[in-house]
């Protein structure tokens, strides 16, 4: 009777040990760092239709030839190029520092897709970002137009269609002189 | 006469009792699509999509099916698909990689952005699963849910050379590294610690953590390639 009772009391203290699994990767690079919860945006009202639009340059060229090309969530410093006026008041000062993020880098791909650079997360001084509306990304030359009728054309001598796969799409390239407009809506929650 | 009287009500019966199966199924189908349309609209409404997009559920399975997503920006969650949503987590994560194809078909008056989906699929189901993630933060869901979503739903398939979805590992690791780069904080204090899917996918993606590890160890801005 004994034997069975330690036995149950060894197997119930097994069963207590068992915890979940930690990440080894977590333990390395983030335990104990204490990253703040990221905002969400779920205390929304659209009910205005006002809005302020704000145009933005980059303050250096980003071009998905550099060779740091892979480092989504990287900030990108951009400014206001011009004066703005809300209500014959100046609203924002031509020279305004703004931020950014760039959201993904879509690389080129067969049959003419060309790069992608996706900006997000745009942060512009004294400025309410749940109010800022964008959706921005610039790509470098497209050839799906052109080639897409050029694969099918071939299908009828197979399997030269499958050529056009190496062609690829064109490097995207935000330069200063791009001009990059967002959406303040000043009575948005 | 007693027989005609007892079949008649017999016949009564069976017929109605079929009435309330239907009217139970319909009531059913009704919640799901709520369910859905509430994730999904929020889902749009957090992060500002100003595009008209719907949301359907079907009982059908998908096999077969086209991608209404990309065609009619009508998200379909089809019968097969919903039964891996078990959490609120899960089911945002399945609406928010199916909204990011339909956002992308909007491109260029819709037909750059269906060429390119159509052309490249592996690229975009990437792409869709990164947004996806974003989504998820942005309206107040864990992005783990999108991890346990794929680690039980996708199969992994013996290669992806000619096939139009990734490897489901490759998928999954890019999920995670994307997640452990931009939002840690999910990571650190991570409530799927406890999840039988969650612990699998820990089990099962040990060889491409590993490569993650030699990439932030190394600080290694190229690209890795998963397995």
């Amino acid at each position: 009777m004994n034997k069975f009772l330690i036995a149950i009391a060894v197997l119930m203290l097994i069963c207590l040990n068992v915890r979940a699994e930690s990440d080894f990767l977590v333990d390395e690079f983030i335990a104990g760092k204490n990253y703040p919860r990221p905002e969400s945006h779920i205390d929304y009202d659209y009910t205005s239709t006002e809005y302020i639009p704000i145009k933005l340059k980059v303050c250096n060229e980003i071009s998905t030839r550099d060779k740091r090309k892979y480092l989504f969530g990287e900030e990108v410093n951009l400014q206001v190029k011009s004066n703005v006026f809300y209500k014959n008041k100046l609203f924002l000062k031509k020279g305004t520092p703004v931020t950014a993020r760039i959201e993904q880098i879509v690389e080129s791909g067969m049959n003419g897709i060309p790069y992608y650079i996706y900006l997000s997360d745009f942060k512009i001084d004294g400025l309410e970002e749940s109010k800022i509306l964008s959706d921005y990304y610039k790509s470098g030359i497209n050839l799906v137009y052109w080639i897409y009728p050029f694969k099918w054309a071939l299908t009828f001598l197979p399997p030269s269609g499958i050529l056009t796969n190496l062609i690829k799409g064109g490097h995207a390239k935000i330069t200063t002189a791009d001009v990059i407009t967002v959406y303040y809506f000043p009575q948005w929650k | 006469m007693l027989k005609y009287l007892i079949s008649g009500i017999v016949l009564m019966l069976i017929s109605l009792s079929a009435f309330a199966v239907d009217n139970e199924a319909i009531i059913s189908e009704i919640d799901i699509q709520s369910h859905i349309d509430n994730i999904g609209f929020e889902i749009l409404n957090s992060n500002k999509i100003n595009k008209r997009i719907v949301f359907t559920y079907s009982k059908e399975d998908k096999l077969y099916k086209g991608r209404p997503e990309i065609t009619k920006r009508q998200i379909v969650v089809y019968g097969d698909q919903i039964k891996y949503a078990e959490s609120e987590d899960e089911m945002a994560a399945l609406l928010a990689m199916k909204i990011s194809d339909a956002l992308k078909s909007f491109q260029d008056e819709g037909v750059m952005g269906y060429l390119e989906i159509k052309m490249a699929p592996k690229k975009y189901e990437m792409f869709s699963d990164k947004r996806a993630v974003d989504y998820m933060v942005n309206s107040g869901y864990n992005p783990l849910g999108l991890i346990t979503l794929v680690q039980k739903s996708c199969p992994q398939k013996r290669n992806d050379w000619i096939s139009a979805h990734n490897l489901t590992s490759k998928r999954l690791a890019e999920i995670y590294e994307y997640i452990f780069i931009k939002y840690p904080y999910y990571l650190e204090y991570n409530a799927y610690l406890e999840n039988p899917y969650y612990q699998n996918f820990l089990l099962s993606s040990l060889e491409n953590r590993k490569i993650l590890e030699r990439k932030l160890k190394y600080k290694t801005v190229y690209k890795v390639k998963y397995e």
